[in-house]
């Protein structure tokens, strides 16, 4: 009986995963300019990669532990790799998409450019 | 209101989530019980290559296999399958037999490929080491958050990297792709500080120590068993860790050995550009 919620969990989870994967394709294929092509990419796939780890870790048994190790990894690397992708392409000045408007980051890029160059 | 936590308390804190995740990826490496609900049939060791897992292992089972068409190697010998976990005293102890293969019956030739590696670097190092160039790079600081998530990953890189060399016995590793994965998380430490540089020495004697550690192991078996790099081991149990003989002190050499050079590789290519000619 536990094993067969335990099992149609994990069928559930690894279909959330592989619809929010599909959605993740589609924004690199639609979305405009980088930025957001880069939220696409690492948002959607964050959350799908984790849950497709998990629910494979829930449909067989004893894989558990592995993709939970996988999933803790992917949730500490994946976002500082995007951010860090981002932030490079921003300071070495990737155009916006012109729909952004108000660009927030561009006072303080402009403080940390001046503090950088003190050095 | 910003510095009213002590930094001694931030640095425990760090310390503790660091401490919990290293335990915690080493109990999840090594306390699970392997191959358990993968239906890793202990008989079809010798089989996989034929793709009717079940098939072969049904007619193994009832003694019919031999009588079609394949024919043992051995016709002297009884047949007796191998199973994991059980069978003991094998002539090697691996589990993975590419792995008895590389180091065991082939090990003069693995020491002969971590040369070439050795002579790879150092004609790296020669080559890069001759023209600093004079311009400085500018590069900007990384921020705060590659900063902190560089070092929190590099435990956990590190923690792989020595559970694929120590494993390489029993799973598709070993020394080199250990090793491979340690630089890996070494250049991670390069993206994370503008300045970062390794301690040198600490890699030189690394380096060294494993170089003269393989030939040692060698030697060992060469004045014990009469043959150089001969396993001088008890095999143990297959599957077990701690089986196979001296096959995974010799993969911890080769791993600190590759992670090192490869280190080293990073290093100069890295500080090169940054450097300014002295």
């Amino acid at each position: 009986m536990l094993d067969a919620i335990l099992g149609w969990l994990g069928v559930v989870l690894v279909s959330i995963g592989v619809f929010f994967l599909f959605l993740g394709a589609l924004g690199i294929f639609r979305l405009p300019d980088l930025f957001n092509r880069l939220q696409a990419g690492t948002k959607s796939t964050t959350l799908g990669v984790v849950a497709t780890t998990l629910g494979v870790g829930l449909l067989a048994k004893g894989w558990l532990p592995f993709s939970v190790a996988i999933a803790i990894f992917l949730l500490m690397t994946n976002p500082i790799s995007s951010h860090s992708v981002a932030r490079a392409s921003y300071r070495a000045g990737v155009k916006l998409y012109p729909g952004t408007d108000p660009d927030e980051c561009a006072e303080r890029h402009l403080e940390i450019h001046e503090e950088g160059e003190d050095e | 209101m910003k510095n009213e936590t002590p930094e001694l308390f931030k640095k425990i804190f760090a310390l503790s989530v660091i401490a919990v995740l290293i335990v915690g990826f080493f109990l999840a490496f090594t306390e699970m019980p392997k191959g358990w609900g993968v239906n890793v049939n202990g008989r079809v060791s010798r089989l996989y290559v034929l793709k009717n897992v079940r098939t072969a292992t049904k007619s193994l089972d009832s003694g019919k296999f031999f009588a079609k068409g394949v024919k043992p190697l051995r016709t002297d010998v009884a047949y007796t399958p191998i199973e994991f976990k059980k069978t003991a005293n094998l002539e090697d102890g691996a589990a993975n037999v590419v792995t008895s293969i590389v180091v065991d019956y082939r090990g003069f030739d693995t020491l002969g490929e971590v040369t070439v590696l050795f002579l790879a670097v150092s004609g790296v190092m020669m080559l890069l080491f001759g023209k600093r160039k004079k311009e400085r790079k500018k590069k900007t600081e990384p921020s705060l958050i590659m900063y902190v998530g560089t070092r929190i990953a590099f435990s956990v890189i590190l923690l792989f990297g020595i559970y694929i060399f120590v494993h390489g016995h029993l799973t598709p590793g070993g020394g080199f792709p250990g090793g491979a994965v340690i630089a890996s998380g070494i250049l991670g430490l390069f993206l994370g500080r503008r300045g970062y540089s390794p301690n040198h020495m600490g890699l030189k004697a690394f380096e060294s120590l494993s170089g003269i550690a393989f030939v040692i192991i060698g030697l060992i078996g060469f004045f014990s068993v009469h043959s150089f790099l001969a396993n001088f081991l008890p095999t143990g149990i297959i599957g077990d860790l701690y089986s196979a003989g001296f096959i995974a002190l010799i993969y911890i050499a080769v791993g600190m050995k590759v992670g090192s050079e490869l280190a080293a590789v990073v290093d100069t290519m890295i500080t090169d550009t940054e450097e300014e000619w002295s």
